[in-house]
């Protein structure tokens, strides 16, 4: 029987998968969505045998097969099982011809050793792969070490540095992008709002950078030099944080004057990504896909219970209910006890996750969440109301009382926010949430738009 | 010569191409053409005010924002400061030409994009648009959303079920 999830398409569609590649994590983070429980061991034991049995690779050939191009380690750190893939990869570049992209992120609190010899040796070197290793550093110490452990920022450098000297010394085939991806909370938005710190969190990038490029010799490797910080999302934000994103933002554009060497002026992070999609407004309305993020749509994510797709890694844990009933008593956020409570989780774990076996569930699956790929009237109406409602609430600028500054304001909720923060939050795939509203509502948006625009920026 | 309030007009085309309202319908390479070709009739008003000998005058480039605007035409917007910004700037290139080169391709041009924005267009001037309108629709459905294929084999589906 044909259960290739593509059948159901006029051309493929899914050419990616997210694979749930770890249960446990030798990190709790501040802002981290996964509770660590005990249940998280549990499912790694579960995790370690499917790699290693031959599960994982079973599933992809079946659901996805030739049309395979990119595969992306998720989890909760990656790293600590990446030496067991050996045999995954040798069967993987066989079975998906048109596989070149391996993806992976980690926190790099693990011996740097578990990446070089998922680089040099796990990876097939028959095969010239393109492999992106995304490292997690929030900044200097003080926001870096809150948000993790005592001294994390200084052994992520020490991680990095490392890594980068040992892989000096062998001959690559493969392409490596490596770059850090730093992650600010509320807490952390309100200290980088003063510029001090703004500039101090940039010095120390500048300062990493300089180490970590000058660290590479190796033609084959190239270390990304941005590191704008990128936002807790799902996150509760209120009009005090948007306030306080608006002066982050303000400080980087002054900051943005100042001569740096070895990292890419500060930025605003989703300017570049709206001015992108700003361009293309035009097939908005037609081409719905391009706008949204790949979860659902080219990429799907195989979680550890055979043959479960999820439409992405955030949903990993939600089809384990003894996870979910055991993480509330770690004290979960307001929102996700919120969700738990009405609801909303087990709707997610209902109707969002399937087993590709399944044809009519796998299909109602497919088709909400092409309903959200596909089309954006829903979208833009729920989005514009919102706007509007927290204009008149005096929640976000009074500018976004015109419904049109309103309409394009909710396009940063509607091409930035994450599906599932709105499943969980609003209940609804195609309703945004009011917190991303407010955090860009508040006086970032407006400068980001005037930058699009090219018209001066002030207060 | 005399030209009547030219700087308001000016003025407003340059408020409309940095304003927020613009991204809606102008694309950041159409600016750009607005942009250049204001700056080139400022300077060329600004030489006839004075008397002064029009140099390096690049018409090419007054043409490139009327095409643009009548390509726009195909996206049927109704939107009360865009044609403000289109009135300005036919109005501008329309004199320009007139006291310069006198093109009649220029005029004509100029003439029939405000007649499309007064929503005086003439009978087969209708029927050009639609037909361009038609086709920039037939392209579009060549795009097929994934959406569409899958709701075929649901429909099926729900239906041996």
């Amino acid at each position: 029987m044909n259960n290739n999830i593509n059948r159901f398409f006029s051309r493929p569609v899914v050419s990616a998968v997210e694979l749930f590649s770890s249960g446990w994590c030798n990190l709790s983070c501040k802002y981290c969505y996964i509770p660590k429980t005990d249940f998280l061991k549990g499912i790694h034991a579960s995790i370690i045998e499917k790699i290693q049995d031959g599960s994982y690779i079973k599933d992809l050939k079946e659901a996805i097969g030739q049309d395979l191009e990119s595969i992306s380690h998720w989890g909760t750190e990656p790293t600590l099982t990446v030496k067991l893939f050996k045999k995954f990869y040798a069967d993987a570049i066989i079975e998906f011809p048109k596989l070149t992209d391996i993806k992976i992120s980690s926190n790099l609190m693990t011996p740097p050793d578990n990446l070089f010899q998922f680089i040099t040796d796990i990876l097939p070197q028959s095969k010239k792969l393109n492999i992106s290793i995304q490292v997690s550093c929030d900044g200097p110490p003080f926001i870096t070490d809150k948000n993790r452990v005592g001294g994390s920022a200084k052994q992520i450098i020490d991680n990095c540095l490392k890594l980068t000297e040992m892989l000096n010394e062998v001959p690559l085939n493969h392409n490596v992008r490596m770059h850090v991806k730093a992650t600010l909370g509320a807490d952390d938005i309100k200290l980088t709002s003063n510029y001090d710190k703004a500039k101090e969190y940039y010095l120390f990038f500048e300062d990493f950078m300089h180490q970590w490029i000058s660290a590479n010799k190796n033609k084959h490797i190239v270390v990304d030099r941005y590191c704008d910080p990128t936002l807790v999302l799902p996150g509760s934000y209120c009009v005090e944080d948007g306030k306080n994103f608006y002066e982050l933002v303000l400080n980087q554009q002054k900051l943005k004057t100042l001569e740096w060497k070895y990292i890419i002026p500060p930025e605003i992070n989703y300017y570049a990504r709206l001015s992108e999609k700003l361009v293309y407004y035009k097939e908005y309305h037609t081409k719905q896909k391009m706008f949204t993020c790949s979860a659902g749509d080219s990429c799907l994510a195989l979680g550890d219970i055979p043959g479960t797709f999820h439409l992405c890694h955030n949903t990993f844990y939600m089809d384990h209910p003894e996870y979910v009933n055991e993480a509330l008593k770690y004290g979960l956020d307001y929102q996700t006890m919120e969700g738990i409570k009405s609801g909303k989780l087990k709707s997610i774990s209902d109707n969002y996750i399937f087993n590709f076996n399944d044809t009519l569930k796998t299909i109602k699956t497919l088709y909400k969440s092409r309903a959200y790929n596909d089309f954006a009237s829903h979208k833009i109406s729920s989005g514009i109301a919102l706007a509007l409602e927290l204009a008149n609430a005096g929640q976000i600028s009074p500018i976004y009382k015109d419904i049109k500054m309103a309409e394009m304001l909710s396009y940063v909720a509607q091409t930035t926010e994450c599906l599932f923060n709105c499943l969980g939050i609003t209940g609804s795939i195609m309703s945004g949430t009011a917190s991303i509203l407010r955090l860009f509502g508040n006086g970032a948006f407006e400068v980001i738009l005037k930058k699009i625009l090219g018209i001066g920026i002030g207060k | 010569m005399e030209f009547s309030e030219p700087t308001d007009k000016i003025k407003g085309c340059y408020w409309y191409l940095s304003s927020p309202f613009s991204a809606y319908f102008l694309s950041v390479n159409m600016k750009d053409n607005f942009r250049c070709s204001l700056n080139d009739m400022t300077l060329c008003i600004e030489s006839l005010t004075k008397d002064e000998p029009i140099v390096d005058f690049k018409y090419i480039n007054i043409e490139k924002g009327l095409n643009d605007l009548i390509d726009l035409q195909r996206e049927i917007i109704n939107d009360e400061k865009f044609s403000t910004f289109v009135k300005n700037y036919i109005y501008l290139a329309y004199s320009v030409n007139k006291n310069t080169l006198n093109n009649s391709l220029i005029d004509d041009k100029c003439l029939q994009i405000l007649r499309y924005i007064e929503n005086n267009l003439t009978f087969s001037e209708t029927l050009l648009l639609f037909k361009s309108v038609s086709n920039n629709l037939n392209r579009w459905k060549e795009y097929v959303p994934p959406a569409f294929r899958l709701s075929e084999h649901y429909y099926k589906i729900i239906r041996e079920e």
